[in-house]
């Protein structure tokens, strides 16, 4: 019969390897410059966790915005925000960012799950 | 006699008889007491408070706390619950209105303030409260994403004490259905009629079938009563029903959201029937 500390050592092995393999999915960098997200479309691969780095170069905030990804997220001037999504299924995920009265409108870009 | 005060007189039977074998009084006079405040106690229940009153003290307000934060967003938060135990049993409505914010990428905070209307007897401000979430990790960046919850409340009743409450919040999203599932602790202290630590859960499942509408199953419960944290089944409060949600964007990084649901209680100290809505105002 295992002991309790043999459980305790498996359970933390377990938890260190579960959060040394939640560090290796791909990153993808999206620069945000002049309202603009570059690239406007991003691929990644479908069915896999990946890292999304939003790298907001503009002295002003930006949003990022987008229901079908689920997720909202605002960037600070001159800072990084890091979005983990998927495993997404294959097909085309839209976002946007910030939508000032106003503007001409919100700066768009899409996610390509492929 | 009010259901409070049979509470009180009650609760202060309790304490003396708790503190009888320190005190000089006769224990056949704490006896007496005692009996007299039981008697009462019954005779209010079965003559003057129909049984199914204590099914609704419960907050109809309650709402589901979600570990997600956007940072800089601001929100003024009115959600109201309706419940109703049958035609014998006065109604009761609860209101809060709130005002939050996301002070950071990981902390929300919120103070709201409560007001109760119960059939017959008006309406009364019930609690003020500060509600704080902090977020763990970024949504999907672990297995599961894990929030926490702090509220501090003051009941309107100074014998009520202040409420301190704490939790864990769950959420997980497979596919197009998204999962929740919060359990909270509560420690009344300085109270005059709560003694035992209360404990509850929160629960969703949400199919995201477009952003003006999203339908699913909520479900509250508390599994404790003023004096026991785990209490039998036919004390404990359970609530689960129908919800629908969605949220309406607006020019000018604002948005109105909307999550209301039909919940049916499943013992007899629960609602047979809330009617609970809540709208946000995110600017």
């Amino acid at each position: 019969m295992p002991k309790r500390r043999d459980i305790c050592i498996a359970l933390t092995g377990g938890l260190l390897l579960s959060a040394s393999a939640a560090c290796v999915e791909p990153e993808f960098i999206i620069e945000i410059r002049d309202h603009k997200f570059i690239p406007a479309e991003l691929r990644i691969p479908a069915g896999k966790k990946v890292r999304i780095v939003l790298d907001n170069q503009q002295e002003t905030p930006e949003e990022f915005e987008s229901y079908s990804l689920n997720r909202e997220k605002h960037i600070p001037p001159k800072s990084r925000v890091t979005l983990f999504i998927g495993p997404l299924d294959a097909g085309r995920y839209v976002y946007e960012g910030e939508n000032d009265v106003g503007s001409d409108g919100p700066a768009l870009g899409v996610i390509l799950a492929q | 006699m009010t259901r409070g005060s049979i509470c009180r007189t009650i609760c202060e039977a309790i304490a003396l008889r708790r503190a009888a074998p320190n005190c000089k009084a006769p224990r056949t006079k704490i006896h007496a007491l005692v009996c007299r405040c039981l008697l009462v106690h019954f005779v209010a229940c079965f003559l003057l408070v129909p049984v199914g009153q204590a099914a609704t003290a419960v907050d109809a307000s309650s709402y589901l706390l979600m570990p997600t934060v956007v940072r800089g967003e601001r929100e003024i938060d009115w959600h109201s619950g309706f419940g109703s135990s049958g035609l014998a049993v006065a109604n009761e409505v609860d209101s809060v209105l709130g005002l939050g914010m996301g002070v950071t990428d990981r902390w929300l905070t919120e103070l709201e303030v409560r007001y109760r209307r119960v059939a017959g007897s008006g309406t009364a401000l019930d609690a003020a409260e500060w509600e704080n979430i902090v977020t763990m990790a970024e949504p999907n960046e672990w297995p599961i994403d894990l929030g926490v919850a702090l509220e501090i409340e003051l009941p309107h009743d100074a014998r009520e004490g202040i409420l301190f409450r704490t939790g864990l919040l769950l959420q997980k999203e497979v596919h197009k259905f998204q999962f929740n599932f919060n359990v909270l602790v509560g420690r009344y202290f300085e109270s005059a009629q709560i003694s035992a630590a209360q404990l509850e859960y929160q629960g969703q499942v949400k199919y995201r079938y477009s952003q003006p509408f999203e339908w699913g199953l909520q479900a509250f419960g508390s599994v404790a009563s003023p004096n026991q944290t785990w209490t039998g089944y036919e004390q404990q409060v359970h609530r689960f029903g129908p919800t629908i949600l969605g949220r309406f964007v607006l020019p000018g990084e604002r948005s109105i959201s909307y999550n209301a649901a039909a919940l049916f209680g499943t013992t007899s100290h629960s609602p047979d029937r809330t009617v609970r809505l809540q709208l946000e105002y995110e600017f």
